[in-house]
């Protein structure tokens, strides 16, 4: 089955909540963190991205704490989350193996 | 202390253009996840905002659209494949009230006028027949007379006695639901579906659409559905006219909302595209008085397609109860 690729963001929310769930303020760190500080989520773009993944049935929530005062929800990967991930993650593979070939070609003489 | 609670403040202020499910359900969250990653902040940084701004757009946008996946948009049209050819005879009480007139006095004047509404009769029948067969749960036929009688509303500007852009825009209500409808009993599953989802509630519509029909007569007559604004209108009848005019689109409003299902969103979107003829005539209503009828009928037609399109951004509930913060 093919899909239509994953945006990075939804990668890197997918990616986060792949080991473990974790609430919103730790999906932001975690992805700070995957992305080695390049790609840094708002807000706003985390919860209109868990409003779609909910609604696709990719996550769902795991749990909620009251820490401080304050709604802590905890977010886990669905089973067709972590589906859709590994296939992503196939894609990508192949993708990667073909272009490092090329790129091995053009290295060892080749011309374009 | 205090800027940490107008900090609060303004997020809260920021939180309060997402939708209204959203915000019960994910609002204090994202408040907590904003102020933890506030720092020494005192006031949302100008990423921030944009970023809290576009996401609540983005939000509103998918559920104007349907695409939250909250709403079964077959259900909404085999709602409206049963209800609209119901709802659509209401637009018929100007043509019963030159009948009714005619027989009243008659004088050979009436009658001349009330043979020349011949094309008017015509359609109506027809979209009578397609209530009926909607009614008795006949699916295709019932989908062939709805497109004859779509097909009726563009041929009446040839046919009448009415000026061509008059009668386009008069019409623009009827034309634009009879087109839903038909094309809502040939391809959602029908009017079978839409018994299953409204039941009895019909028997409920029907008596609204009289009710409605008889005070479009006692008001306006067959003035009902024309382009006349409040104020020419008010002047030309009184306003007493005008209240028992609005009475009955209420009660043609109610009537739609309670038969397609107000409890289900499914319904409300039903009643949403069943209320598009009560929409443009409040609309010509509201055009200034001397509107040119080209500027009238871009807005009637454009207003209602883009609710039609958008399908409105009502609000959904939320069925789940909230942990308290």
């Amino acid at each position: 089955m093919s899909y239509a690729p994953l945006r990075e963001p939804t990668f890197l929310i997918l990616t986060a909540l792949a080991a473990r769930s974790q609430h919103g303020y730790g999906i932001l760190r975690d992805v700070e963190e995957i992305s080695d500080g390049r790609v840094i989520l708002q807000a706003g773009t985390l919860y209109a991205a868990l409003d779609r993944l909910s609604a696709d049935g990719w996550v769902d929530v795991d749990r909620e704490e009251i820490v401080d005062g304050r709604l802590r929800r905890y977010y886990r990967l669905t089973e067709p989350g972590a589906a859709r991930l590994a296939a992503e993650v196939e894609k990508l593979r192949a993708h990667t193996r073909v272009a490092r070939q090329r790129l091995r070609a053009r290295l060892s003489g080749g011309t374009a | 202390m205090t800027e940490s609670k107008s900090l609060t403040e303004r997020y809260r202020r920021l939180l309060a253009w997402y939708p209204r499910d959203h915000r019960e359900r994910h609002g204090e969250e994202m408040l907590s996840v904003l102020l933890a990653g506030a720092g020494e902040r005192t006031r949302p940084s100008r990423r921030e905002t944009t970023d809290l701004l576009r996401g609540a757009l983005r939000l509103h946008l998918r559920r104007m659209a349907g695409a939250d996946g909250g709403i079964d948009h077959r259900d909404v049209f085999a709602i409206v494949s049963l209800v609209g050819p119901v709802v659509l005879l209401a637009g018929a009480a100007p043509l019963l009230d030159g009948l009714a007139g005619a027989l009243r006095s008659g004088s050979p004047l009436s009658w001349d006028r009330a043979v020349e509404d011949t094309p008017h009769a015509v359609v109506w029948g027809i979209w009578f027949v397609v209530a009926v067969l909607s009614m008795a749960r006949l699916r295709r036929t019932a989908a062939v007379g709805a497109w004859l009688g779509a097909a009726g509303f563009l041929c009446i500007p040839f046919l009448g006695h009415t000026d061509f852009l008059d009668s386009v825009v008069l019409d623009t209500g009827w034309l634009l639901l009879g087109a839903v409808v038909a094309a809502a009993l040939t391809w959602s599953p029908g009017p079978a579906r839409g018994w299953q989802l409204v039941g009895g509630r019909i028997i409920l519509l029907a008596g609204a659409v009289v009710t409605s029909v008889v005070l479009v007569m006692t008001s306006y007559g067959t003035y009902g559905v024309l382009f006349f604004p409040v104020a020419q209108m008010t002047v030309l009848r009184g306003p007493a006219q005008l209240m028992v005019f609005g009475l009955a689109l209420a009660w043609l409003v109610a009537g739609v909302v309670v038969a397609g299902g107000g409890q289900t969103r499914e319904g409300r979107r039903a009643a949403l595209v069943l209320g598009v003829p009560v929409l443009v005539s409040v609309l010509m209503r509201l055009m200034p008085r001397h509107s040119h009828l080209v500027l009238v009928a871009a807005v009637c037609y454009a207003v209602p397609l883009a609710v039609l399109l958008g399908l409105g951004g009502l609000p959904r509930r939320v069925s789940r109860p909230q942990p308290s913060a």
